[in-house]
């Protein structure tokens, strides 16, 4: 649907040729919903923008729908913009209109009748679920029904993508989650294919298809959903799915640990589980098979794109060589299993 | 004494209004485009052009910086060339009008400067043209501030219609100078100059209550 291909943007600066983009390929599938994440800064808002050219990029190709967009001439690219819907972090809307004359805009641009325009709004306004607040202007609404206004206003064109600069960031946790399902909706329903970008990782977590990860306008990784959870491979995605689980050990035992293993120390393992493993009994396994004693510190498990997945850190105690061999049989299995480090005796949790 | 200069007074006041008018609406209609012209050339903006831009914006500060007194001598030939004439109601229109179009065009570029650029990328976004963003985005989004602009053009037109009614004989200010300055005549000279006070007074409340009602 969207094919993204060598996708470079500098800029001349004072101090020379600054790069925000150093050769971007993306390939986006019809109907998904994928996400760009990274932090401020690392690009992700200019790589969004290049896909409607707003931002020109300095050398690639955006090709949409098998259109190549970068080689359209001015008039036939807004003609394929209007398949192009954008929402955006502060929603901009039009101060001076009404919430119907907002929704409307796109279909007046495209010089579509008074009819037809009346009958496409009244039924967006039905499906975000603003059909009281017609008349309303943007002052009179909260930043969620701002965004639900911009939402049915990205619509009005009948619209094959979508695409989502930072949709959320500007809203409270409650908000953000109705927004996101309402998006989640509309991706089912008109079988809009949705690119957003964002620097939380919750916001992939709960709708996202696959993600990709952008630093230093660079895509460092991207795969499904669950196999960047399970296995994130770089420093920035482990980070980024830290903070998605809120999985971490405490500050004084993680300046305590010691990178290599001695007589006397007890590792701490990162467990992850992924799908049917994650039902498995394998604490247990780990018990008995091994004569290991494994006291947990930390769990969480949460359902991404429908298979459970599972993150622990545990401290296993017991002979080394038996400690050994219970590693090795956690990593022959379906479970990724992660050294963080090494302890000396039982850490007390002292919250 | 009061009602003996009411007829002057009321000549005056019509004299004077009708300067204001006549050169508010001309400095509306050649300033606006000015300034929309100097907004989209800008850094950034869709028809972005350095140096249209400058060209327009040293215009607008040349005419901008010339002394209005000096301004209405200097272009004597030009109203000539205009009214037929270089005194009266008339004549003095014209040096009005040239002074207000390059003041009007800077205020409303300071205004359309301060739209939100977010919102002329969203129209980009949605495929509309240059024009459609200035008529559908630039222009609804900035009535209020426009409006605004208006009074203060009206009200500085009001000040600077004095100084060239004086020059070119009409209107409150000439009254105030002719009549009371020059023959001593101190109450007459209050009458033009409470009324010219007045009359900035009401354009003042008209054009707030007007831009109110327009912002949402």
């Amino acid at each position: 649907m969207i094919k993204l291909i060598g996708i470079k943007k500098y800029f001349k600066t004072k101090l020379g040729i600054s790069h925000a983009l150093k050769g971007i390929d993306l390939q986006v599938s019809k109907g998904e919903i994928f996400g760009i994440i990274g932090k401020s800064g690392a690009g992700k808002s200019t790589l969004l923008r290049t896909v409607n050219l707003l931002e020109r990029p300095s050398e690639g190709e955006v090709i949409l729908d098998s259109v190549s967009l970068t080689s359209l001439k001015e008039v036939e690219l807004r003609k394929q913009r209007r398949n192009i819907g954008m929402i955006f972090q502060h929603f901009n809307l039009l101060s001076s209109a009404t919430v119907y004359k907002n929704v409307a805009l796109p279909l007046e641009f495209a010089n579509v009748d008074k009819k037809e325009i009346n009958e496409r709004v009244r039924y967006l306004l039905e499906v975000t679920g603003l059909s009281d607040k017609e008349n309303h202007y943007p002052h009179q609404l909260s930043g969620g029904q701002k965004q639900r206004v911009a939402i049915a206003r990205s619509l009005a064109s009948n619209p094959k993508v979508l695409l989502c600069d930072e949709a959320t960031s500007a809203l409270d946790p409650e908000t953000t989650k109705s927004i996101l399902s309402l998006l989640k909706e509309i991706n089912q329903k008109f079988g809009v294919t949705i690119l957003l970008i964002t620097h939380e990782m919750e916001v992939v977590k709960s709708i996202c298809d696959r993600v990709a990860v952008i630093e230093n306008g660079e895509i460092i990784e991207s795969s499904s959903m669950v196999e960047i959870f399970s296995n994130p491979k770089t420093k920035v995605t482990k980070a980024l799915v830290r903070s998605a689980f809120h999985i971490s050990l405490p500050e004084s035992i993680e300046k305590n640990l010691i990178q290599f293993p001695a007589e006397g120390l007890h590792p701490i393992l990162k467990i992850s589980f992924v799908g049917e493993s994650a039902n498995e009994a394998i604490i247990s396994h780990l018990v008995m098979k091994f004569n290991l004693s494994v006291s947990i510190l930390q769990a969480h498990i949460d359902v991404i794109s429908n298979s459970p997945i599972g993150i622990m850190l545990c401290q296993i105690s017991g002979s080394q060589d038996q400690i050994k061999l219970g590693i090795d049989f956690l990593s022959q299995s379906n479970i990724t299993t992660e050294v963080l480090g090494y302890v000396s005796g039982n850490i007390k949790y002292t919250a | 004494m009061f009602l003996e200069t009411l007829s002057t007074l009321l000549e005056s006041t019509l004299a004077t209004i009708y300067m204001v008018i006549v050169a508010g609406i001309s400095a509306f209609i050649f300033g606006l485009p000015i300034a929309i012209g100097l907004t989209v050339t800008s850094k950034g903006m869709f028809y972005e052009n350095l140096l249209l831009h400058k060209i327009l914006s040293s215009i607008v500060t040349i005419g901008r910086s010339v002394p209005f007194v000096i301004l209405m001598v200097a272009i004597i030939p030009f109203t000539r060339f205009v009214v037929g004439t270089s005194i009266g109601t008339a004549a003095a229109m014209v040096p009005l009008s040239v002074a207000a179009i390059p003041y009007f065009a800077r205020i409303v570029e300071g205004k359309l400067a301060n739209i939100n650029r977010g919102l002329i990328e969203a129209a980009q976004a949605m495929g509309s043209s240059p024009m459609q963003i200035i008529w559908k985005v630039l222009l609804p989004e900035s009535i209020p501030s426009i409006l605004n602009s208006c009074t203060i053009l009206f009200v500085s037109l009001t000040e600077y219609s004095a100084m060239a009614g004086a020059v070119g004989g009409s209107g409150l200010g000439n009254m105030a100078i002719q009549y009371g300055y020059y023959q001593f005549n101190t109450p007459v000279m209050m009458q033009a100059l409470v009324t010219l006070v007045m009359l900035v007074l009401l354009i003042q409340f008209v054009g707030d209550y007007i831009t109110r009602k327009f912002s949402h």
